[in-house]
């Protein structure tokens, strides 16, 4: 089982939190205080071929993009909106989904991962929080979630 | 500042006509953490805004820096802009309206009020958080926010308007924790009367919120009989009102288009827009100079009003409704004070009936959640069940979907929760027939 090894920490709440910090301090520009911001993160790779995950998953949904979203970072209960994905059938690509919601909370998502791909993939975007819109790079590799609640207005998927 | 200097050196340049705004806001924050204040921040800033007719075409130009040299600065970026409009549709500006509605919304006494006494009812909000209850184990933020603004415009042929408003916010978070589970509440009030704070009554409303969320569950995924708390029906109407731009009606992107005088809500929906109603966000000009009106958006359910500038009006042979806004260099859609009309039931009047129901207290992610051209919608809620006409087990990480439009067409009621939001939308909750509930 993985585990949290460190925290992003940046000088100011570092103090407060008695830890050192550890470069991470970032901020839009110099009408906000830097705050402990994300800049290259990703999810490290698997072993499994992404065609695998999908040849063995008999119901569930293909996200290919997200259009964004929010996170409580106190609960760690997370929202993300899928701007592209489809239904998996049978360990096929089947149908595009429209207007779908993930959410979930953190803690228990990552520990619901049960398969990670070896393509690692990063993407460049901006990441908005209270120090401002900053630039960061983001990656994962292809992954399976046993199991997330999806809103939509299709009802039940079956 | 003397704005005839101003006008002159325009008509020197060869300006046939132009406007000028000036906008002074005095803004004071305050934020604590752990019984010391954690930010405090004075914040004076104005800034200047022109555009004028150049030629024949439409230019404008902005600053913040305001000295001996701003006019000429305005003028010669208009001119400059001008030249560069590929587009020939304003020709010409503003004169002024017949009559304007001036009211004195300004609230003298929130200026005078000692910053001691402001800072002690935040930690009079701290103290009380903490107080409330031993799950409270955090106190987030507690902040108090205070704006005073001026506005001022002037046009050359002598129309000469002012405003002056002022506001406060104060707002809270508060984190409570029970075993391994973490809940977060929080709520914000607004007003430009500080004597209408109260704070026993602020920090018992979060409170209690705070604690009823814990024990959530996820329901079973269907179509619920569904309540939106006043403030998720705020956040939501902000889509549907922003459809409602005529802006965005002409350039096909609104699902409102092509629906005047149609039935677009059930007939319990009248949705007034009152830019004249005497609160914070009252306004009695827009940003071309027009006197704002109040006037119906939609009336028992019937679309009657889409909100346009000068030049929206012009291309639809109507008139500009006051609600012309500057928008990144050009004048776009503005709107403000809309009030959705309120029903006299209370809130367990309304769900007596209820065999079974869900009642939304919060959304989240309607952001990247709502397709704004056809207002498809879905996102992350939590709420409470309702059994038999009463409140039940709180709900957690549930989903909330539907369509904007089809939305107000199930409209059964509203409550009398009637409540002014910090979007300047003012709702009461509201009871819809049947929405899709994401959950187990």
């Amino acid at each position: 089982m993985a585990s949290a090894s460190a925290f992003l920490v940046d000088k100011f709440n570092g103090r407060r939190l008695q830890m050192e910090p550890n470069g991470c301090s970032r901020r839009q520009n110099y009408r906000y205080e830097p705050t402990s911001r994300m800049s290259n993160t990703y999810i490290a790779a698997g072993t499994d071929k992404p065609e695998d995950i999908i040849k063995d998953t008999k119901l569930g949904i293909y996200v290919t993009n997200f259009g964004g979203g929010s996170v409580n970072p106190t609960t760690g209960e997370f929202n993300f909106s899928a701007s592209e994905a489809y239904i998996i059938r049978d360990g096929k690509v089947c149908e595009p989904v429209k207007g779908c919601t993930l959410i979930g909370s953190g803690k228990e998502i990552l520990m619901n991962i049960d398969r990670v791909g070896d393509d690692v993939d990063l993407g460049q975007g901006n990441c908005g929080s209270v120090s401002g819109s900053i630039p960061v790079n983001v990656g994962q590799p292809t992954i399976r979630i046993k199991e997330i609640t999806v809103g939509g207005r299709g009802g039940k998927l079956e | 500042m003397k704005f005839t200097k101003f006008f002159d050196l325009a008509k020197e340049k060869g300006l046939t006509s132009c406007q000028i705004q000036i906008s002074r806001s005095k803004a004071l924050a305050i934020k604590l953490f752990h019984h010391e204040i954690d930010n405090y921040s004075i914040n004076d800033s104005q800034s200047v805004i022109a555009c004028g007719i150049y030629e024949g075409k439409f230019g404008s130009a902005s600053t913040e820096k305001i000295d001996k040299d701003t006019f000429e600065y305005l003028i010669d970026s208009i001119i400059e802009n001008a030249k560069y409009n590929e587009k020939n549709t304003t020709t010409e500006l503003f004169k002024g309206s017949d009559k304007y509605h001036k009211k004195n919304v300004f609230n003298k006494e929130l200026a005078t009020i000692p910053v001691e006494e402001k800072l002690k009812t935040l930690h009079a909000v701290e103290d009380g958080l903490f107080a409330y209850s031993e799950k409270v184990n955090e106190v987030e933020e507690v902040g108090y926010k205070e704006v005073d603004s001026e506005d001022e415009f002037y046009n050359s042929f002598g129309l000469k308007l002012k405003q002056h408003t002022n506001y406060f916010y104060i707002y809270a978070y508060a984190n409570a924790k029970d075993g391994e589970s973490m809940k977060t509440a929080g709520d914000f009030f607004i007003d430009n009367n500080f004597r209408a704070f109260e704070t026993k009554k602020f920090v018992d409303g979060i409170g209690k919120k705070l604690l009823a969320k814990f024990g959530g569950v996820q329901c079973e995924s269907g179509n619920y009989p569904t309540v939106l708390e006043n403030d998720v029906l705020a956040s939501l109407m902000d889509y549907f009102l922003a459809a409602a731009s005529s802006d965005e009606v002409q350039k096909k992107s609104s699902f409102l288009g092509g629906k005047l005088n149609t039935e677009v809500a059930s007939s319990h929906v009248t949705i007034e827009s009152k830019p004249l109603a005497k609160n914070i966000f009252f306004s009695y000009f827009d940003d071309e100079g027009v006197a704002t009106q109040n006037m119906d958006i939609v009336k028992k359910g019937v679309l009657k009003n889409y909100f346009y500038n000068i030049e929206t009006a012009k291309k639809d042979g109507v008139q500009s409704t006051g609600n012309g806004r500057w928008e990144r260099g050009k004048i776009g859609i503005g709107f403000g004070n809309i009030f959705i009309k309120p029903s006299k039931k209370s809130f367990g009047e309304m769900v007596s009936h209820l065999k079974q129901g869900v009642f939304i207290t919060e959304i989240e992610g309607l952001g990247t959640g709502m397709n704004e051209e056809s207002g498809d919608f879905s996102c992350q809620a939590q709420g409470f069940m309702i059994r038999e006409g009463q409140l039940a087990e709180p709900l957690n990480l549930i989903t909330l979907s539907g369509n904007l439009l089809a939305m107000l067409k199930e409209v059964k009621t509203f409550d009398n929760a009637f409540k002014l939001n910090d979007n300047s939308v003012s709702c009461a909750d509201v009871l819809i027939k049947k929405m899709a509930i994401g959950g187990k």
